[in-house]
């Protein structure tokens, strides 16, 4: 027989008990031929592109899934960013009708979330820029899949602190849009410093203005599976050892990622674009990267050492997955989404993990406050001063850095937040109460650093 | 993992030695008694056993036209795998299913320890008549007829993760 019974059994055991899956088939949509003089005859013509591409995307994955034996959780659409298509776009209709219309769409095909109601504002917003981003919180509100980001810094640009303090004030604005559902629509919303084209995860997935018309892209979890190596491997194996493990692993789920990526593209007769490795937990317990961390030898995740073994394992992690796929990109590391990841959710209850310490694992993983619930009272330009520190990590170090986070409406510190399915459920983490108001309320830009002049 | 390729070593060398028509009992206690014997070991240096692959294939060195004939097709194949208690008719009940939807059987392993039922069938599927998803269905209910579990998987998915 070809292959051995160890590894058979490693395969069903993967697929079958650690949760081994890709977490989501994303298809990257062009919108830049939609643009006209209308927003509703845009609207019109998006509508009919996602229904016309993405019809069969669910169908034909869902039978790859079936077909090879491993499961496929989310089919997802990124499309370009569309305040970039309503640009020339005056007159009748609002821009709710489009977000709505890109909703509908994405109900209609059977995709769960759809991203990229997103605007790059990093050294500044145009006037209808502008008007998009005011746009944003009724748009997340009044729809179901749609999932809006905002790049407000780079590496190349520094950060517009402009748009920062107007992030912050969006955010509130979408908490209490969305009131009496714990601020779900903060849930649907990333703002970027260095933001990923090709990234195939919600909320922060869009189609960049380099993509082809439309491209397959692959994001592969796996989290569980790491866990249960990491947890059955000897206490005492020295850490170089662990990440050569860890390593290993993430090779075989790059492999498999590819291997359903390209008969998705295959299938859909459209060009396969990259695979995204990252770990991304999921409510499930054992699915957790914070387990992960823990098995490493910690009592919880959040405590000190904590950003030495989150290093290690998204270094590894990435390591792996380049070895085997000449098309990795995307975000490639790993996700911390408080309210998705059990033993997170813990951790924070129990005081072992804080908002700072989520802040300094943002330098050695891709997305630091994520899923992270505040008291409804954080004012925006808290909530502003926030997003600048990770925004600071990412462009000083040349590395994709977001924020996610919710100012739940009316809930304070000791309580939680219900979002269900696969947003979870999270407990409101305390964040510092003294004022950044001052520092927020001066705007303007904080200049690249020295090293963007690289040329 | 590595134990269960090693009791099952261990078994076709008990069976090797004392022919098909040894006594079961006999042959799982023995296995059994060796097993406990070098568990420590093997506990300490695991992994290394669970590389090799069984004496039955070929060289472990795989050279470009082997991996080339490995890969060829290998989207029409299927693993079944079936795991479960041993009790009589599960061989017969698992490839009535794949006979039913026109796959042939490639090759097939199959061992008990410990009343601990393993079977592995590779099946060539180019000229079945039934999607994946029917065939999966049929597995899953055969498997809850039988008491098993049956996961049914495409080749080129191990040939993605096991091999490079």
């Amino acid at each position: 027989m070809e292959y051995t019974q160890a590894e058979i059994l490693q395969t069903v055991r993967m697929t079958e008990m650690e949760h081994l899956d890709i977490r989501t088939v994303t298809l990257g949509l062009s919108l830049r031929d939609c643009a006209t003089d209308s927003i509703e005859r845009t609207a019109e013509r998006v509508r009919e592109k996602i229904e016309r591409t993405a019809g069969r995307l669910v169908k034909t994955v869902n039978e790859i899934g079936d077909e090879v034996g491993i499961r496929i959780a989310n089919k997802r659409i990124s499309l370009t960013p569309v305040s970039q298509i309503v640009e020339g776009a005056r007159g009748e209709g609002s821009l709710l009708t489009l977000a709505r219309a890109i909703d509908e769409a994405a109900g209609r095909v059977g995709v769960d979330f759809v991203g990229g109601y997103s605007a790059l504002v990093h050294k500044g917003w145009t006037k209808s820029g502008g008007e998009f981003l005011d746009s944003i919180p009724e748009a997340l509100a009044k729809t179901e899949r749609l999932c809006s980001s905002v790049n407000v810094a780079t590496s190349r640009a520094g950060i517009n602190m402009d748009a920062v303090q107007r992030v912050g004030r969006l955010i509130k604005e979408m908490a209490e849009r969305t009131r009496e559902r714990g601020g779900l629509a903060c849930a649907k919303f990333v703002c970027f410093a260095n933001a990923v084209e090709d990234n195939p995860f919600m909320a922060g997935a869009f189609h960049g203005t380099g993509e082809p018309e439309a491209v397959i892209n692959v994001g592969v979890s796996g989290p569980g599976v790491v866990n249960h190596a990491v947890r059955h491997a000897p206490k005492d194996l020295p850490l170089h050892e662990l990440a050569e493990l860890i390593k290993k692993l993430s090779f075989k789920l790059s492999r498999a990622g590819e291997l359903v990526g390209r008969e998705a593209a295959r299938r859909m007769g459209l060009p396969f674009g990259i695979i995204d490795l990252s770990l991304a937990p999921t409510p499930v317990p054992g699915d957790s990267v914070a387990e992960i961390i823990e098995a490493m030898g910690f009592e919880r995740a959040g405590t000190h050492g904590t950003t030495a073994a989150l290093a290690l394992l998204t270094d590894a992690v990435k390591k792996g997955g380049a070895m085997a796929s000449g098309s990795v990109g995307g975000m490639s590391g790993a996700f911390i989404p408080v309210s998705e990841d059990a033993a997170m959710i813990e951790a924070a209850r129990v005081g072992a993990l804080s908002l700072d310490k989520l802040e300094a694992w943002t330098s050695v993983c891709s997305v630091g406050i994520d899923m992270v619930a505040v008291p409804g009272s954080t004012s925006a330009e808290t909530i502003s001063a926030i997003i600048a520190d990770e925004m600071a990590v990412g462009v000083m170090n040349h590395k994709t850095t977001a924020v996610r986070i919710i100012p739940v409406p009316g809930r304070e510190v000791g309580e939680t937040v219900e979002f269900g399915g696969l947003l979870g459920s999270a407990p409101i983490m305390p964040v510092n109460t003294f004022s950044s108001e001052a520092f927020i309320r001066r705007g303007g830009r904080i200049p690249a650093p020295i090293h963007s002049l690289r040329n | 993992m590595a134990n269960e390729e090693l009791i099952y070593r261990i078994t076709r060398a008990v069976y090797g030695r004392l022919g098909t028509g040894a006594d079961e009992r006999v042959v799982e206690q023995l296995v059994t008694d060796i097993y406990r014997a070098i568990e420590p070991v093997v506990e300490n240096g695991q992994g290394s056993a669970a590389q090799e692959r069984y004496p039955a294939s070929s060289s472990s060195s795989s050279t470009a036209r082997e991996r080339e004939a490995r890969e060829q097709g290998s989207e029409q194949r299927l693993i079944v795998s079936v795991f479960g208690l041993d009790h009589p008719g599960i061989v017969a009940g698992v490839s009535q299913v794949l006979a039913e939807a026109d796959c042939s059987i490639i090759d097939i392993n199959q061992t008990v320890v410990q009343g601990k039922f393993a079977m592995v069938i590779i099946a060539d599927m180019s000229r079945a008549r039934e999607s994946a998803t029917a065939l999966k269905d049929r597995f899953r209910k055969e498997g809850d007829r039988l008491g098993v579990r049956i996961y049914a998987q495409r080749e080129d998915l191990f040939n993605a993760m096991h091999r490079i």
